[in-house]
């Protein structure tokens, strides 16, 4: 239990340390205000989503779905839509980034409606693009919904489906709405998962500069002339930069709640958040091991937490970076932990975050066996 | 005390960085219940030997056994032995004396009531009770040396390490470390008392070590060691300066065996914090050169003239009987503080 006592030692001395609490708790509150009032809602924010529409039934209800995208004053003023020819030719275009994404109307698909057959419309969507991505998917999959519901009715009255044609103003408006605003994706509740998730990397560097000081101080020294091993020490340090992180991240939550962002299902949240805290306590001991003195540790700061915020979409939207460099988010703890706590606030559930929590702890882990392996004791 | 057993055996130590071997092929054995000093300048390769009995570093070669259990093949059995004071005050500055003495205390294993119990007799020890509340970082330089040698006896080791405990403090504070020193060995702790301060290792050590340049190069009771002086006095001349030279004329003297200088560094006289306090009185204090000879009566006269020949104002001279600063200057031709 002498890991234990090291953490809560660790999380003690942090507490009494105003500078680290301003920078832990004071910065991100501050930050989250001024850049999600600054930067308003996420709708202002986000210029014509590029895709592309193939409608291969050239049919009735094929043009039905489609005709929206290029006609409906809502969707036009959201998507930039161009007419292609083939599947392959839109798959094509957003794997090369090109396009957020392709909705394919498949050929018959009037005629399987009208029969009462099983239809399928087929949605591509890049998934470097994060949120135009998931506006465009959830436009699209209330489109299919809403045809397999036409598709149904047309099994017992043809003139009902027509009725209810995807076209209808007040059903697109209603999709519109929800993809954009409704699940509360303002750069509020943005900058709140952005936020929270940079400073959580900023603890790890406090962490990392404790050990170093610890080294420096003699404490460090000392806790190996006592009883304690070498793991209970390493474990110590890790156990008290995780309090720490869970800390930082449960006061953030509680007072961006308290601004009215809406995290998700608290299950999830806690499921993306304890292995974003693992991977940044994993960051700290690599950084220790690697900074020799307290002084280097910022200048690796510099380097691996200031790059990996950016890259990670915690300065801005990943979806706004240039198409190239949207991939390189994945390489990073901040894009994983953003993504996965963007899907939380998006109504996620904990099976959709699985991979960002895995792709988290696998980065934690990594970061510790090598922290763990290269850290100088003396 | 010499028929009881040895608790340590150190054989044949030798540790090396690079090509530097800054211990070299060292042995001794220190007697359960005596009070050991190891003494030697700065730099000598004490703290590198201590360091490898308290595991905290490994031998090139050679092995460290305590109580039974070698440092190369059962660390942590010597850890349980084992106490240590560290050179440096290693505390958490933002956390009270009660609670490092807690945290100390659960690092040595310690819990429940038994560590509650050793907190109370080690703030009692430190004379610091009625301050435990309060964070270490308000507390001077001594009292902070104080809970620093609390923290290491928790667990009431077989044998307590301290290496230089008494490094810049106030002669309050260091009386009371000595005082504490001496009370710990009478409850039959085995002290391990590294320092070069000679007043306080001839105040507490049963047998002294004394080490330059890596190797032991005397070992025995402080008795033993004056011995090996023989017949020398010291004459002890305190002058204004010392020019190049002066040292080089002094030790060419007839009947001379050494000469060396220090500037004054009387411990008793030492301010606790700042170094800019501490040149101004020994500016004022001026130098001290000390004379190793086998006829101080005859020699003093020439001594005089050689100062005085170089311009150098003698503003008092003595002669005393020998002591470890002047063993050392025998043994090796310099001072401790050189």
């Amino acid at each position: 239990m002498r890991w234990f006592h090291i953490g809560v030692k660790d999380l003690t001395v942090t507490i009494r340390d105003r500078a680290a609490l301003g920078v832990l708790l004071a910065m991100p509150m501050l930050l989250i205000v001024i850049l999600g009032s600054a930067l308003g809602n996420l709708a202002a924010n986000i210029e014509k989503i590029p895709v592309a529409i193939v409608d291969l039934d050239r049919g009735r209800m094929g043009r039905d779905v489609t005709k929206g995208f290029f006609e409906d004053a809502e969707l036009t003023k959201l998507f930039l839509a161009t007419r292609l020819r083939s599947e392959s030719e839109a798959r094509a275009a957003v794997e090369r980034g090109d396009l957020a994404g392709a909705l394919v109307v498949p050929p018959e698909f009037s005629r399987r409606i009208d029969t009462g057959k099983p239809v399928r419309i087929t949605v591509f969507t890049d998934p470097g693009r994060q949120i135009t991505g998931s506006v465009f998917r959830s436009v699209a999959e209330a489109v299919s919904t809403h045809v397999s519901a036409a598709s149904i009715s047309a099994r017992t009255s043809a003139c009902y489906a027509v009725r209810i044609g995807v076209n209808d103003p007040g059903f697109i408006a209603s999709v519109v709405s929800r993809a954009v605003r409704g699940n509360d994706i303002s750069m509020l509740s943005y900058y709140a998962g952005a936020m929270s998730v940079m400073f959580i990397t900023f603890g790890a560097m406090f962490g990392a500069f404790s050990l170093i000081r610890e080294r420096d101080d003699w404490t460090l020294p000392r806790m190996l002339m006592t009883h304690a091993t070498r793991t209970d020490i390493v474990g110590g340090k890790a156990f008290g930069v995780l309090l720490i992180g869970l800390g930082q991240f449960t006061v953030l939550y509680g007072f961006t709640s308290a601004l009215g962002v809406k995290w998700g299902d608290p299950f999830a949240v806690f499921l993306v958040a304890v292995p974003t805290v693992i991977a940044a306590t994993g960051m700290a001991l690599f950084i220790a091991s690697v900074a020799k003195t307290v002084r280097p540790v910022s200048g690796i700061d510099q380097v691996l937490i200031q790059a990996m915020a950016a890259l990670g979409g915690s300065f801005f939207p990943v979806a706004q970076f240039p198409v190239w460099l949207q991939p390189l988010h994945y390489l990073t703890v901040n894009g994983w932990a953003i993504d996965g706590m963007l899907s939380t606030m998006r109504g996620g559930t904990a099976f959709d975050i699985l991979p960002n929590a895995g792709a988290l702890a696998l980065m934690g882990a990594a970061f510790l066996a090598i922290g763990a392996w290269r850290l100088r004791w003396e | 005390m010499s028929d009881t057993p040895d608790i340590i055996t150190v054989t044949d130590l030798v540790k090396r960085f690079g090509e530097v071997a800054a211990v070299d092929g060292v042995s001794f054995a220190i007697r359960e219940g005596e009070v050991f000093g190891l003494l030697g300048p700065n730099g000598a390769g004490k703290t590198t030997a201590i360091s490898m009995i308290r595991c905290l570093l490994t031998p090139t070669s050679g092995d460290v056994v305590v109580e039974g259990f070698s440092v190369l093949r059962d660390p942590m059995a010597v850890k349980r032995a084992l106490g240590v004071v560290p050179q440096d005050i290693a505390l958490y500055p933002t956390l009270t004396a009660l609670e490092n003495l807690r945290f100390w205390g659960r690092m040595y294993g310690l819990s429940g009531s038994l560590l509650e119990e050793r907190v109370a007799e080690a703030l009692a020890l430190a004379g610091l009770a009625d301050r435990a509340r309060e964070a270490i970082e308000k507390y001077s330089g001594g009292m902070k040396r104080r809970i620093n040698i609390a923290a290491g006896i928790m667990h009431h080791p077989r044998v307590l390490i301290m290496d230089e405990p008494t490094v810049g403090i106030d002669p309050q504070s260091r009386n009371h470390i000595l005082e504490t020193v001496k009370e710990l060995n009478r409850r039959g702790m085995t002290v391990i008392y590294t320092s070069h301060y000679m007043e306080e290792v001839e105040f507490l050590c049963d047998r002294v070590g004394i080490v330059d340049h890596g190797s032991l190069i005397a070992l025995g009771t402080i008795d033993d060691l004056k011995r090996l002086v023989g017949g020398e006095n010291v004459i002890s001349a305190r002058v204004s300066d010392v020019p190049d030279g002066v040292l080089d004329a002094l030790r060419a003297l007839p009947d001379v065996d050494g000469a060396s200088s220090a500037g004054q560094q009387d411990v008793a006289a030492e301010p606790s914090e700042g170094a800019g306090a501490e040149a101004t009185l020994a500016d004022a204090a001026g130098t001290t050169i000390e004379i190793l000879s086998h006829d101080s009566g005859a020699v003093i006269a020439s001594v005089v003239t050689v100062l005085t020949g170089f311009g150098v104002k003698v503003m008092s001279l003595d002669v005393r009987e020998p002591n470890l600063e002047s063993v050392f200057l025998h043994l090796t031709g310099k001072s401790l503080r050189d």
